[in-house]
């Protein structure tokens, strides 16, 4: 593995998840990684890297001692930390360049979403350090995840209409100022209709009824937008998240064309004590943690990689099926998929059925099915009930929708988000890139000012929310608006509107009135 | 001269040619001197100018730490919020009455009464205060009402607005506003300055519960300054800042800031000195980094940034001698970074003068500054009156700050004219230059600066030439008055000229024609405060680097508001004035505050603060007519024939 090749890639970013209560006596200090990128980096750095960020966890911990560091600006990096759960801490490491413009609040919001995810499908992380000490066990599921999660970000063309998209060739590309209009880990809806929604209602009644007396919970998606759910709303997001990456009409499509380049980067392995170190060849299955140098196959868990590519398809029968969760050993069916909820903290069983743009999921509770045979006897009710259902909502929808750029308003370029509700819509990324460079700069910086407002009254816990109104004429004449009141945010660029703050004014004005009920209106 | 006498003093320290090489007599060598080794004095250096600057150095040294060790009702306070470290610091304790005249009655308390002081009242302090203030987590935010045994810092000199100081944060709770409407103006220089809380470090809980922290270290990690607790004690703090920069520094890199909850670490390097300030006053990272180079600039002028040889001999040099004494100085300078607007904006302002008057200054300025002087500035407080430099030498508004806050902050320079060495870090970093400084009275004093190290008496016989002019002229009277008066009322904005022709002539000395040109937009003002719900402007001119600052008025009245304003200021400039993208062109900004509108063009700059209700087409108006105020009395707020020799 030549160093030179790998050097671009791994001065791009680093990530590293480390665990504060492991490795505490002196040379033990490895034991404190569980998860490393790029993995080949020399071990020297990588402990440096954890050093410097422990290092200031607790000196910051001196003056503030209930929120410590969450960000280390350097004249060409920032560290980006999170920590995820109590001593386990995230920190993400960005290289400052031309295009390269980062807002802190956005890079985090991608560190809590890989944390988000994991805990759906694999619970905390503290729990798998709990059920193998050395270990070995979370060390493994967090590299699987974390690498499938960031070959996202490796694979597709940025040109392409995705929101998912990191990456430009094999370097990573993360979200920067030209995602100044979007809004990580928020919900996109689809705007329906009186009677699409009552139609939309009713199949789910069906669906709920096919799951008899269990307590069941649906999502239903039309294309990339929710349509509807009786999820609690984190558990909403973590699953449309999840469905954007990979279950969607899109999402599939993607994952069928794709998938097939830039994963040299780790199939090259310097082992060294503690590190984790993987060939992603066929035999990727194969780990081992060299500290104890015994393979952790022994402790018979199944590995499952929710986040791999190219593993969902379309069952002849309109399931989505997957065998990232496995195979029944005998009949060679795949084992139902599961995550687990984090309002309930229940585990459910994911049954997912598509028919063209339309998207539904069904979760169902591991305890209430008899496995892989009440699976089969659901579907089978699901398709005997509702098919018919589906279908038709999905000719309603379709027919309805306005496609990809159904949301755009001319003149306007903007992004809405309803805080409370983890709701966002924006500007299509179509329009978004029309913007010139200059204004979407300058609306990164002004959303970073108005992410430390926010982040200030939250720190204060003050209880009425914060209003506030901000309008720049920037040096290129862009207006740049920005307003926040009652949990609700709007961001907006207007750049062809060479006028007066009052012109401006108007507009935001009229925009409030017209989609946004006046929210953002004065009076 | 022990350490320094095998090199030439002039040599080492400046690359001026126009030294006067026959002087050895010359008052560097006691700098040098006292950067090599201490405050050693020139033996053979002649006996009258020496004695004369040797005086003045020591006196001021001395006052320096006098000043440093004379208390102020709020560093006695202060001190008294230690006793209860269970509580948080930011939480204000209300002195009560007697106890505060008792300090008031004290003209010029020494530490033994100090303590004295401290002993016997902490205890009361303790009782009548807390239950007051206790539990109240952000000071802040939360508007206080007034005790009414809060005045007494304020009686004593009849200036300050109630509670409200002491109910701000460590480093400015005791400051009182140069244009507050109900008091003397100028009066923030009865602040006394000087190291605060010595007996803490780093294991205090109150310590760690500052604000806002200022340290100053050498690249070993040895602690030169800090703003709070003793050096010394803080060398394990001390090191720890120096191994996180060094830290990214190994890894190529060089570490800015560091962001925790409210919290902002921000770093400064300067070759062998690093600056570091832990803040939770909500203040950009712009801002901040601003005021270490402030801070550092300061140093400077102490020192010269010669200083550095000392880090090339040995890298494990202790500054802190060299700067011993000089706590009152920065403590000043770190209080003016939470009320001078000039910190940050990067201009200076004038005293309001009747044009003549200034005029009359400035020719005896440019008279005086042709011969040997380099730059003349007559100030008062921290305005300026007039400035002349020599041929094309300009002076930066940053210098002029420093400077006058060097020579406000030293008791000395007020008891006698003083011949001082000092540096201007934007005029030359390397060299000193000799400060001639003579108070006319208790607010107006006389800078002259040159070159020249034996300037003494030539420059005394030509302060005594620019004294009688200005007696003659009666200049000083007139700055007197315009004390008094103050500066740009909001509220003259609200007159209708047509009701009230009798309003017109101002104390700025002319009436205003701008009023007449624009009485109409007059009738239209609603609106709490002054017109449309104008509380308070900045204006600063491009051009003329000074700026201009209305007076405070109603609601802005107390100190906490005022200094909630500063920071909104601070704010909205580093907003505007970002590096990469700006200067933006206008920004309007609403939250439950205020309205803020800002317009910056290649001229001006004005920041105007209005009624959170304002309506934007009114305050748009009313900014119109600020600026046409401003042009219509420029000739009285600015030094305007400073402009060609400046830049």
């Amino acid at each position: 593995m030549g160093v030179a090749s790998e050097k671009d890639a791994s001065e791009a970013m680093k990530l590293c998840v480390f665990d504060l209560r492991r490795g505490q006596t002196e040379g033990q200090e490895l034991d404190k990684i569980l998860f490393f990128y790029p993995a080949d980096l020399p071990l020297s750095t990588q402990l440096s890297v954890i050093g410097l960020s422990e290092g200031l966890v607790t000196f910051t911990r001196i003056f503030s001692p209930e929120a410590p560091c969450e960000v280390i600006e350097a004249e060409r990096h920032s560290h980006v930390f999170y920590e995820a759960e109590p001593d386990i801490w995230m920190v993400m490491v960005v290289e400052k360049e031309s295009e390269a413009i980062w807002r802190v609040d956005a890079l985090r919001r991608v560190l809590k979403e890989v944390h988000t995810l994991f805990v759906m499908f694999h619970g905390s992380a503290r729990a798998l350090v709990d059920r193998d000490p050395s270990g070995g066990l979370v060390r493994t599921h967090l590299y699987y995840f974390i690498m499938d999660f960031l070959s996202a970000f490796e694979k597709r063309s940025p040109l392409e209409y995705c929101c998912w998209d990191f990456s430009i060739g094999t370097k990573l590309q993360l979200p920067n100022f030209r995602d100044s209009l979007k809004e990580r880990g928020t919900l996109q809806m689809l705007t329906v209709g009186r009677e699409a929604a009552i139609e939309v209602q009713s199949l789910v009644a069906v669906l709920e009824s096919c799951a008899g007396d269990t307590l069941c919970y649906s999502l239903t998606m039309f294309q990339d937008l929710l349509v509807s759910t009786n999820l609690s709303p984190i558990d909403t997001v973590n699953l449309f998240t999840y469905a954007v990456l990979r279950l969607t009409p899109l999402a599939l499509s993607h994952g069928a064309s794709s998938w097939s380049h830039s994963r040299k980067a780790d199939t090259a392995c310097n082992t060294s004590t503690g590190a984790l170190l993987l060939n992603s060849g066929p035999a990727a299955e194969q780990y081992y943690n060299s500290s104890d140098a015994s393979p952790l196959l022994r402790h018979n868990y199944p590995l499952v990689r929710p986040l791999q590519h190219s593993k969902w398809s379309k069952g002849k029968d309109g399931f989505l099926t997957t065998d990232i969760w496995g195979r029944d050993v005998n009949s060679l069916v795949p084992t139902c998929p599961t995550i687990w909820l984090r309002q309930t903290e229940e585990k459910m069983y994911i049954l997912a059925y598509q028919h063209r743009g339309l998207t539904v999921i069904l979760l169902i509770p591991v305890s209430s099915v008899s496995g892989e045979q009440g699976i089969a006897m659901l579907k089978q009710q699901i398709l005997e009930n509702a098919s018919l259902k589906m279908l038709k909502v999905e000719e309603r929808l379709s027919r309805g929708w306005g496609g990809e750029n159904a949301y755009h308003v001319s003149g306007y370029r903007y992004l809405l988000v309803d805080g409370d509700r983890y709701i966002s819509r924006a500007s299509p990324p179509g329009k978004v890139t029309t913007l010139t460079k200059d204004s979407l700069v300058a609306l990164s910086k002004l959303r970073e000012e108005v992410d430390s407002i926010k982040g200030r009254s939250v720190c204060d816990n003050s209880c009425h929310e914060k209003d506030l109104e901000i309008s720049i004429r920037a040096k290129n004449n862009a207006w740049l608006i920005a307003r926040l009141t009652r949990g609700k945010e709007l961001y907006m660029v207007l750049e062809k509107s060479n006028e007066t703050l009052l012109y401006a004014s108007e507009a935001v004005e009229k925009f409030s009135e017209r989609y946004c009920n006046g929210a953002f209106s004065l009076d | 001269m022990s350490s320094n006498s095998n090199s030439s003093p002039a040599s080492s320290f400046s690359d001026k040619d126009d030294r006067d090489p026959n002087s050895d007599s010359n008052p560097e060598p006691e700098t040098l001197a006292e950067l090599e080794t201490g405050p050693e004095l020139e033996p053979n250096a002649s006996p009258d100018l020496i004695d004369q600057s040797l005086d003045a150095l020591e006196n001021q040294l001395a006052s320096i730490s006098m000043s440093s060790r004379s208390p102020t009702a709020l560093d006695d306070e202060e001190e008294l919020q230690e006793e209860e470290t269970e509580q948080s610091l930011e939480e204000p304790i209300i002195r009560n009455g007697s106890l505060s005249e008792e300090i008031g009655a004290e003209g010029s308390i020494n530490e033994h009464v100090e303590s004295n002081w401290k002993a016997e009242s902490s205890g009361v302090i303790k009782e009548s205060v807390s239950s007051v203030w206790r539990n109240t987590s952000e000071v802040d935010e939360v508007e206080r009402p007034l005790s009414p045994g809060s005045s007494g810092y304020a009686g004593e000199r009849g200036s300050t607005s109630g509670g409200d100081e002491i109910n701000d944060d460590d480093e400015d709770n005791n400051e009182v506003r140069e244009v507050q409407n109900d008091s003397v103006p100028g009066s923030h220089d009865q602040w006394v300055s000087g190291k605060r809380h010595p007996d803490e470090d780093d294991a205090s809980v109150s310590w760690r519960k500052r604000k806002k922290h200022f340290f100053i270290l050498s690249h070993s990690g040895k602690p030169i300054y800090s703003r709070y607790g003793d050096e010394h004690k803080l060398a394990g703090f001390s090191a720890t800042l120096q191994a996180i920069i060094s830290f990214v520094e190994n890894g190529g890199d060089r570490v800015k800031l560091v962001r925790a909850g409210k919290h902002q670490v921000v770093f400064l390097v300067k070759g062998p000195i690093y600056l570091v300030c832990i803040s939770c006053t909500e203040e950009p990272y712009e801002s901040l980094k601003g005021q270490l180079e402030l801070l550092y600039g300061q140093m400077i002028l102490i020192l010269t940034k010669s200083v550095n040889r000392c880090f090339e001999r040995n890298p494990k040099f202790d500054m802190t001698s060299l700067l011993g004494g000089t706590d009152a100085v920065f403590s000043s300078l770190i209080h003016s970074l939470s009320w001078n607007p000039a910190t940050f904006l990067h201009a200076y302002s004038c005293l309001p003068l009747a044009y003549a008057t200034r005029q009359a200054a400035g020719a005896i300025l440019q008279d005086v500054a042709g011969s040997g002087v380099l730059f003349a500035l007559l100030m008062c407080k921290h305005k300026v009156i007039s400035l002349v430099g020599a041929q094309k030498a300009s002076l930066h508004p940053d210098d002029i700050l420093l400077l006058s806050n060097f020579i406000m902050s030293s008791e000395s320079f007020r008891t006698s004219e003083s011949f001082s060495p000092i540096c201007l870090p934007r005029y030359n970093p390397m060299a000193f230059l000799y400060a001639y400084v003579h108070y006319f009275d208790i607010d107006t004093y006389l800078i002259l600066l040159t070159t020249s190290s034996d300037a003494f008496y030539h420059l005394k016989d030509s302060r005594i030439r620019i004294e009688d002019v200005l007696l003659k002229s009666n200049v000083l009277g007139e700055v007197q008055r315009s004390l008094i008066d103050g500066g740009m009322h909001i509220e003259d904005l609200l007159i209708d000229p047509t009701s009230r022709p009798g309003a017109m002539s101002s104390h700025l000395g002319q009436p205003r024609p701008g009023i007449n040109s624009s009485g109409g937009v007059a009738n239209g003002f609603v609106g709490v405060g002054g017109p449309a719900g104008l509380w308070h402007f900045i204006y600063r001119s491009i051009y003329l680097d000074q700026y201009v600052s209305s007076e405070f008025s109603s609601p802005i009245n107390s100190l906490r508001q005022q200094k909630r304003l500063y920071r909104a200021y601070q704010r909205i400039y580093a907003s505007m004035h970002d590096k990469g993208i700006g200067p933006h062109k206008t920004q309007f900004r609403r939250d439950e505050n205020y309205v803020l509108l800002c317009w910056v063009t290649p001229d001006f700059e004005l920041y105007a603060t209005f009624d959170p209700l304002a309506d934007k087409a009114l305050a748009i108006k009313v900014c119109n007519r600020v600026c046409q105020w401003v042009k219509d009395v420029e000739n009285e707020i600015f030094l305007l024939g400073a402009s060609p020799f400046s830049w």
